[in-house]
């Protein structure tokens, strides 16, 4: 290799790792617990065992831990006073002290993952896959027919339909959510309904309208042509040639807009109830309430990351081999 | 019956006309070529017969039915685009199946013509190939697969030859000629390429700005072409036209007042003769031939020659205008010595100031 090579490779793998240490970071933080989380970690701090003389009430406060949970798992009746240590439960209640800890010291040595998980991480994870989907899907077909008719801009409203989509985008959506929440519960009637989340992803579409029409400007108008001259309709068409063509700018379209909507905070938040938040209104929801738990933030959003991640690789491949394949169109 | 008869058709997009009302019979069984610069209508007149482009005025009947307004495939036509139009994610089998499939045939017939068809077309062994995966000439050819495994009534060619090379567009050229006549199919064929129209055509249609100049055999308007325009048109090198002030009769023939005062004697020429074209070929030099120019050393100057090897051909600066002419390889033209050039008088082809031809009297 020659000597700018060497450059090159070593630049570029200096890149990979400024981009990944945000990554890294937070698995460590992940696994920090929250009383350490003012220090700065650049590997995963040590477990430290369980202290017998850490009161119930501050446990359950700070790890989130449930105290029912607790007093149904020990056997225990009635109120249990959150002053006492673990000792002087084990103590009171007459209870194996071994018993307390192997219950209660994986919940506190790996909090964050434990507290994600019990508070519904998979139900909020199929919610959030579900509402993703399905606008990702939806707002891709809905793209590839505006675009399909508006490609080419062929008569001036064309053009005019065109802009309208465009100015969608400037439109801040916190300045709409009022009168947007409105429509939704009182006009829809799709109060606390997934459906009401989707809807706002797919509305407008500045993406994929841009995405879809130009790339539909470029397919050559014979082969619509063609089809007529075969004997199709425009749904033969529609279903036969434009939709199998329609892998690269889908690829380009959903890349973009798909973090975008799993990443959705602000709509989740405001249309959904908390038993049906998908995963930033779910993450940001499991902080606690008199405290906060910074563990179980950083574990929610971790495991909320992966799930993208990986769909973003696969479409990633997709993405690129079809950019190639119509780079040396032939 | 699949004769296709165009009256008075009309074009307009928006406001602008650019076919004015044509009149035209494309025979059955024929291959005819609309043959015209770009920009002439010609590819707008083959979509109007496809179906693809309305027909703003006037009537089409193929096999003596208006198809005004008929959907395409109910006019019987398949139609071969310049680029192909293949669809791309689709097999060659698959694109060639695919008129059938919107005709709702069963499948094994679909099978059968498929089949049938690749092997009149030596596609056998392409069949499960993408278009992406095809030269330019297997792309052409899968196209006109796709056009004749509907057994069209009429074929529409719009320059489907265009985008090969030099070398396959010859070879195409044959099978194309030789399908038609395998299938003795009507066709009709869009080009700009006076080659292709000579070789292919039963019949040639030479169009400009939305009009018709001339209908006719392929040697009918090399040989009397309507007006100058085709003159000019068909044939390269292109015609020489010489603009001729005026003309004399006499016992002997026409005397030929050229724009630089020179005479020229011909034969009998109509008065009204404004130009007169001779073809590069049809010119000799020295004085072998009736009708003769002299030119005095330092008249004539040579602007250039092409030599193709079995043909050469010289580009002269004559007093009058420019001069292509056909000459032997070996011929030297000498700038400093006098040089005489001559034709016979009838070759010489006589237009009037409006570029119509005008018919010399039989002598």
């Amino acid at each position: 290799m020659k000597r700018h090579q060497l450059v090159l490779v070593g630049l570029l793998g200096l890149y990979c790792l400024i981009t990944l240490a945000p990554f890294y970071a937070l698995v460590v933080r992940a696994f920090t617990p929250t009383v350490q989380s003012t220090e700065f970690h650049l590997w995963l701090p040590d477990r430290r065992p369980l202290s017998m003389n850490a009161r119930l009430g501050d446990l359950a406060t700070i790890y989130s831990i449930d105290a029912r949970a607790f007093r149904q798992e020990m056997g225990i009746k009635g109120y249990v006073n959150p002053q006492l240590t673990l000792a002087q439960l084990a103590e009171t209640y007459e209870l194996e002290p071994e018993r307390i800890r192997a219950w209660l010291e994986p919940r506190v040595q790996y909090n964050g993952v434990l507290s994600v998980m019990e508070a519904g991480f998979l139900r909020s994870l199929l919610a959030t896959i579900f509402v993703t989907g399905v606008s990702v899907g939806v707002g891709g077909l809905l793209g590839i027919m505006t675009g399909s008719a508006l490609a080419g801009f062929r008569r001036p409203w064309h053009l005019f339909t065109y802009n309208l989509y465009m100015l969608n985008m400037i439109i801040p959506p916190m300045m709409v959510i009022l009168p947007q929440y409105l429509i939704m519960t009182k006009v829809l009637g799709l109060d606390d309904n997934y459906l009401s989340v989707i809807l706002i992803h797919i509305k407008g579409g500045a993406l994929s309208t841009m995405v879809f029409t130009s790339y539909i400007a470029t397919i050559p108008k014979e082969l619509r042509e063609s089809v007529q001259m075969d004997g199709g309709r425009h749904y033969h068409y529609f279903f036969y040639v434009l939709l199998p063509l329609m892998g690269t700018p889908f690829a380009v379209f959903a890349s973009i807009a798909m973090p975008w909507m799993w990443n959705d905070l602000l709509h989740p938040l405001v249309f959904l109830s908390p038993a049906k938040y998908t995963l930033p209104a779910f993450v940001a929801a499991i902080g606690g309430t008199y405290t906060t738990n910074y563990e179980a933030i950083f574990s929610g959003l971790m495991l909320s990351l992966i799930p993208i991640l990986l769909i973003y690789l696969v479409f990633q491949k997709m993405f690129v081999r079809s950019a190639v394949a119509g780079a040396v169109k032939g | 019956m699949s004769e296709v008869l165009i009256e008075g058709v009309s074009k307009r997009f928006g406001r602008t006309e650019v076919i004015h009302g044509i009149d035209l019979r494309i025979k059955e069984g024929e291959l005819t070529v609309l043959l015209g610069p770009s920009g002439c209508g010609k590819s707008t007149l083959l979509r109007m017969i496809a179906g693809l482009e309305d027909i703003s005025e006037g009537v089409i009947r193929i096999g003596g039915e208006e198809v005004n307004d008929l959907e395409p495939v109910e006019r019987g036509c398949a139609m071969v685009f310049q680029n192909y139009a293949l669809y791309p994610h689709q097999t060659v089998r698959r694109n060639m199946a695919f008129p059938l499939k919107m005709a709702r045939l069963p499948r094994a017939e679909i099978a059968r013509r498929v089949a049938a068809t690749a092997k009149l077309l030596q596609l056998e062994e392409l069949l499960d190939r993408l278009p992406r995966d095809l030269s330019g000439g297997q792309r052409q050819r899968v196209a006109m697969g796709r056009a004749m495994i509907r057994e069209p009534k009429i074929f529409l060619f719009d320059e489907p030859l265009s985008n090969l090379d030099a070398e396959l567009r010859v070879r195409m050229r044959l099978e194309i000629s030789r399908l038609q006549r395998e299938l003795l199919a009507t066709m009709v064929f869009v080009t700009h390429d006076q080659v292709e129209a000579m070789t292919l055509a039963h019949r040639i249609v030479i169009m400009r700005a939305g009009l018709i100049e001339q209908v006719g055999t392929p040697l009918e308007v090399y040989r009397r072409p309507a007006n100058r325009f085709v003159a000019g048109f068909i044939g390269s090198p292109a015609m020489n036209f010489i603009d001729v002030r005026e003309v004399r009769a006499d016992a002997t023939g026409s005397q030929l007042t050229l724009g630089d005062g020179s005479t020229l004697v011909a034969g009998a020429l109509p008065a009204e003769t404004a130009s007169v074209g001779i073809r590069p070929e049809h010119i000799r030099i020295g004085l072998a031939e009736r009708a003769s120019l002299s030119f005095a050393a330092g008249q004539h100057r040579s602007i250039g020659a092409e030599h193709l090897g079995d043909r050469s051909y010289r580009y002269l600066s004559l007093p009058f205008g420019e001069l292509t002419m056909l000459a032997p390889e070996e011929q030297v033209i000498d700038e400093t010595e006098p040089l005489a050039i001559s034709f016979d008088p009838a070759r010489l082809h006589c237009f009037a100031h409006d570029g119509r031809r005008l018919e010399r009297a039989a002598a």
